[in-house]
């Protein structure tokens, strides 16, 4: 037997084995793609000229890389990264600035194609009966141009607008129902409105806390809202507390309001395992859902630019001077110990988990 | 009102020390007295500065960034073509040049700078570059160096039109005209300006083209002089620019975004000589601002705008004690007013004392003292002073040095922004030590700067615990580097030969973060041939640029060449030139800031008649 017969036999031997080991229950699951079995991080990038990019580590920190999107595509994302939204494989990734949906794989990143007509200031993306929801603020003090795209996923293409109250921010899916927070543009919003995605009509606007931003829904079915309220400064001398807002969704109506303490206003809220985190520009707290105040401590004192929670760690980025890449610092969740701590890039707002 | 009863102490404060100096009049020569021009020659000991001529200002008329980027050491970071264009000049940031309009400062009340394609080329007679700091002279912000714009006034027997008419690439369009009727009793000088650009020139290695960057300004002027007699001269300056632009698009976002923009500056001068060596210029000057930003340019009902309202009173006595010995003190007082929908209604007072003094001690050794405090109801002001020594070595060498302090003011946007702004904020100050060398030999000229600055107390806006951005007194900053400009001249029979070159190295560090600042490039050459024979001229500038640092993002070096032929029909009447200019000739791609990509090869015809 000559050698090149005894490889070809041994790469046969490994195939059947290896398709023998692939009927086994314990199968290791392949990874679809570079960019699975880790997390991305959204870096907003550069307000005048720049472009959003994304980040990666894997789950065993094993490897991290910079600029993803821009590798694979040889493309850039484009002006500030506001956040990414996913519908099974496919990634959105919104450029605010760029007015630009980029539509990618989300485990390759290779792009799948861009929406780019019927945007005007895109924020958030959400999708229900099928379809994707992307708030649009539109110019910032126009309380006129703001509304929802509807984008077709076949197409997408942006096939219906439905039109909002100034400054609709984040958006979340309940069922056939999308919530919508409005921060309220350059202004400040307090409604968040609920939208029928059946029918792409609004079906009602909840009056909340002034300058409502993140959406979760509890373990409850509730839609919960954090409301930043407004610090008192030298040009607002009058502070308005930030609340946590429950939205009862059977009703749409106010089930309870949780005002903050005086000086604290959440920049971010994650709910996770039946808790809820808040944070604030160098806190995070930690509160059960059914809690009826916020805790008197930080868990976590560390900047916090964006803030989330997945299997028992905090993930944390600070943005630092927003001149220079900032970091992502991931703590356990139970005990608050830093475990690591990562430079990413320019301004990173958002953390997502593949 | 407090400005109302200042003016008034102040003209009586004249009459009276007018009557007490009458006695000594005798022969007074204001013939060719240009304050603001006097202040840069004669109280700027050991200060260089480069003089922008008429053929430079001409060639590159489109705007005041054209002329001065391949003219001068400044960097301008300017946000496509046409668009705003902001200074760094000795690695300081845009707020610390400061441009001096007849000896006015003219920075912007809101946010500290100078957009410099919202000025007119065609509106001045003389236009100087002036390195190095000069917050005495000139105030808040001239701390990396001065741009002066000046009108002169002459009285002598005069009668001229001139016209420019220029056509280009992308449909860009100048047009301007100038009169001048004078005699030995009176100046009128009235300007006027146009231009217009489509501007949308495709990006090199990209399927992008430059949209929405069209724009459109006019500008209107009128200088008048008025001699009452052998010892009074009255002078009106006036310059008002209209702008009509769209901001042009990025590689990584499209734009909608509009800006139109209005600014007049009026001075009234009053030069009174009472006697052969004394002057008093008595001066009021009405300055305003406005502008409107169009978030969306298709919706012209919705914008947000900023308006400010100056008046200005100055009495500036001149002494020329002896020939040897210069003496200058300026009283002024300013009251600005500033409103638009990011701040409410708000005014500042400003009572300004200077002293000057410049005396050469023998033949070859000079020196120049000026001392500066302001009054201020917002904030303490900084006590103020400048150095500066030249030594004449022989004929082809001097050495000059000088120190000062600068400072530059928070802006209205620094202390009233809504939401931001911080009343509490101090002034920027900042030191700085020079040393010059001059030399020159019968053809060439050559100077070599060397500067240090040290910047703290700077003004920068980052996010404050709530989150939202403010500014603070945060940044520390040491710049320093070398300035080198040659000038050499020559001619064989009808050939005529210039050759300009300036080079500037900068190294600008953040003291805090010992990073090199953002927006600096560290090397900088700019260069000119200019090639003359009977009616036919040509020249051929470039620039080289290094790269600059933005952000997290490196902008790449370049270098960038125009050249141009003229010809004057010196037969036909007005001796009409014809010529054609062709720029960027070797089709780089390049950009001044980040992914704002400049023009390809493009062309341009130029007339220019005179009669």
């Amino acid at each position: 037997m000559n050698f090149k017969k005894t490889v070809f036999l041994m790469t046969i031997a490994g195939f059947l084995f290896a398709s023998c080991d692939n009927d086994n229950d314990n199968e290791p699951i392949l990874p679809k793609g570079n960019y699975d079995n880790g997390i991305l991080i959204a870096n907003e990038g550069a307000f005048s000229g720049g472009t959003g990019t994304v980040n990666f580590i894997s789950n065993d920190y094993t490897i991290t890389e910079e600029k993803v999107y821009s590798k694979v595509n040889n493309e850039n994302l484009g002006t500030i990264l506001q956040s990414i939204g996913f519908n099974n494989d496919d990634a959105y990734l919104i450029a605010n600035v760029g007015n630009k949906i980029t539509v990618a794989d989300r485990f390759t990143m290779e792009k799948i194609t861009e929406i780019t007509s019927n945007l005007n200031n895109p924020r958030y993306i959400a999708f229900a009966n099928g379809k994707g929801f992307v708030t649009n603020w539109g110019d910032g003090s126009d309380p006129e141009d703001d509304y929802v795209g509807v984008i077709d996923l076949e197409t997408n293409l942006i096939v219906s607008e439905i039109l909002v109250a100034e400054g609709p921010e984040q958006i979340i899916a309940n069922g056939n129902f999308l919530y919508v927070s409005h921060k309220g543009g350059f202004g400040s919003g307090n409604t968040v409105s609920v939208i029928n995605a059946a029918t792409n009509t609004v079906v009602t606007s909840i009056s909340v806390g002034d300058i409502p931003d993140e959406l979760a829904i509890d373990t409850s079915g509730n839609v919960l809202v954090s409301c930043e309220g407004k610090a008192e400064t030298s040009w607002n001398p009058k502070e308005v507390l930030g609340s946590l807002v429950t939205i009862n969704t059977t009703t749409n109506k106010v089930g309870a309001t949780l005002n903050f303490a005086s000086g604290f206003h959440p920049n971010g809220m994650v709910l996770n395992e039946g808790s809820i985190y808040l944070s604030t520009s160098n806190s995070v707290y930690k509160m059960a859902e059914s809690a009826t105040s916020i805790p008197a401590s930080a868990i976590i004192k560390t900047a916090v630019y964006g803030i989330s929670v997945n299997e028992n760690k905090v993930y944390i980025t600070d943005a630092k001077n927003f001149q220079d890449n900032g970091s992502l610092k991931i703590f356990d969740a139970s005990t608050s110990n830093e475990l690591q701590d990562f430079t990413v890039g320019l301004i990173p707002g958002k953390i997502y988990f593949n | 009102m407090g400005l109302n009863k200042i003016l008034i102490f102040a003209f009586c404060s004249i009459f009276v020390s007018n009557l007490y100096s009458q006695k000594d009049t005798l022969v007074v020569n204001l013939k060719s007295f240009s304050l603001s021009f006097s202040k840069v020659n004669d109280f700027s000991k050991g200060y260089s500065s480069i003089l922008i001529t008429d053929s430079l200002i001409t060639r590159n008329i489109r705007s005041l960034t054209d002329v001065l980027k391949f003219n001068s050491f400044i960097y301008f970071k300017e946000n496509g073509l046409g668009m705003v264009s902001s200074p760094s000049f000795r690695g300081t940031n845009a707020a610390q040049t400061a441009v001096i309009w007849n000896g006015i400062n003219i920075n912007s009340q809101l946010n500290g700078q100078v957009d410099f394609n919202a000025i007119s080329s065609n509106s001045y007679d003389n236009i100087t570059v002036r390195s190095g700091g000069g917050s005495v002279l000139f105030g808040s912000g001239a701390i990396g160096g001065t741009v002066h714009l000046d009108n002169l006034v002459n009285f002598s027997k005069e009668e001229k039109h001139k016209v420019l008419a220029n056509y280009g690439s992308f449909n860009t369009q100048h047009i301007s005209y100038d009169h001048v009727k004078s005699n030995d009793k009176s100046f009128l000088n009235i300007g006027l300006g146009y231009n217009k650009s489509d501007n949308d020139f495709s990006y090199l290695d990209s399927n992008l083209t430059n949209e929405n960057g069209n724009y459109l300004n006019y500008n209107f002027d009128v200088n008048y002089g008025y001699k009452l007699n052998e010892n009074h001269q009255l002078k009106i300056y006036s310059s008002t620019f209209f702008g009509n632009r769209n901001l042009s698009r990025t590689l990584n976002a499209p734009s909608n975004d509009g800006y139109e923009d209005i600014n007049s500056k009026n001075l009234l001068e009053w030069n009174f000589a009472l006697s052969s060596k004394e002057v008093i210029t008595s001066r009021i000057s009405y300055i305003f601002e406005k502008f409107k930003y169009f978030d969306n340019n298709q919706n012209k009902s919705n914008f947000s705008d900023g308006n400010t309202q100056r008046k200005i009173g100055q009495i500036d006595y001149n002494n020329s004690i002896s020939r040897k010995l210069k003496l200058n003190a300026i009283l002024g007082f300013e009251s600005i007013e500033a409103s638009g929908s990011s701040f409410s209604t708000n005014t500042r007072n400003i009572l300004s004392n200077v002293l000057s003094l410049n005396h050469q001690l023998t033949q070859k050794l000079s020196y120049g003292v000026q001392l500066r405090q302001d009054i201020q109801n917002d904030f303490e002001s900084p006590f103020l002073y400048s150095l500066g020594i030249e030594q004449q070595f022989n004929q082809n060498y001097t050495l000059s040095f000088n120190t000062s302090k600068n400072f530059r003011i928070p802006t209205f946007n620094d202390l009233y922004w809504e939401p931001g702004g911080n009343v509490n904020l101090k002034p920027e100050e900042s030191y700085q030590f020079e040393i010059g060398n001059a030399i020159s030999l019968k053809n060439i000229s050559l100077q070599v700067n060397g500067f240090y600055i040290s910047s703290s107390d700077l003004i920068q806006w980052v996010p404050n615990l709530s989150g939202v951005w403010s500014p603070t007194n945060t940044n520390e900053t040491r710049n320093l580097g070398i300035e080198f400009s040659a000038n050499y001249k020559t001619s064989i029979k009808n050939h005529f030969v210039t050759i300009n070159a300036n080079y500037s190295y900068t190294d600008a560090k953040d003291l805090e973060t010992n990073q090199q600042l953002i927006s600096v490039p560290k090397n900088r050459l700019n260069g000119l041939v200019n090639y003359q024979r009977k009616n036919w001229s040509a020249f051929y500038q470039f620039l080289f640029n290094d790269d600059v640092q933005f952000l997290v993002d490196t902008i790449p070096a370049f270098q960038v060449s125009n050249v141009g032929v003229a010809y004057e029909l010196s037969t036909l009447n007005g001796s009409p030139n014809i010529g054609f200019v062709i720029k960027n000739m070797y089709n780089t791609k390049y950009q001044n800031t980040l992914n704002r990509p400049m023009p390809g090869i493009n062309f341009q015809i130029t007339t220019n008649i005179n009669f």
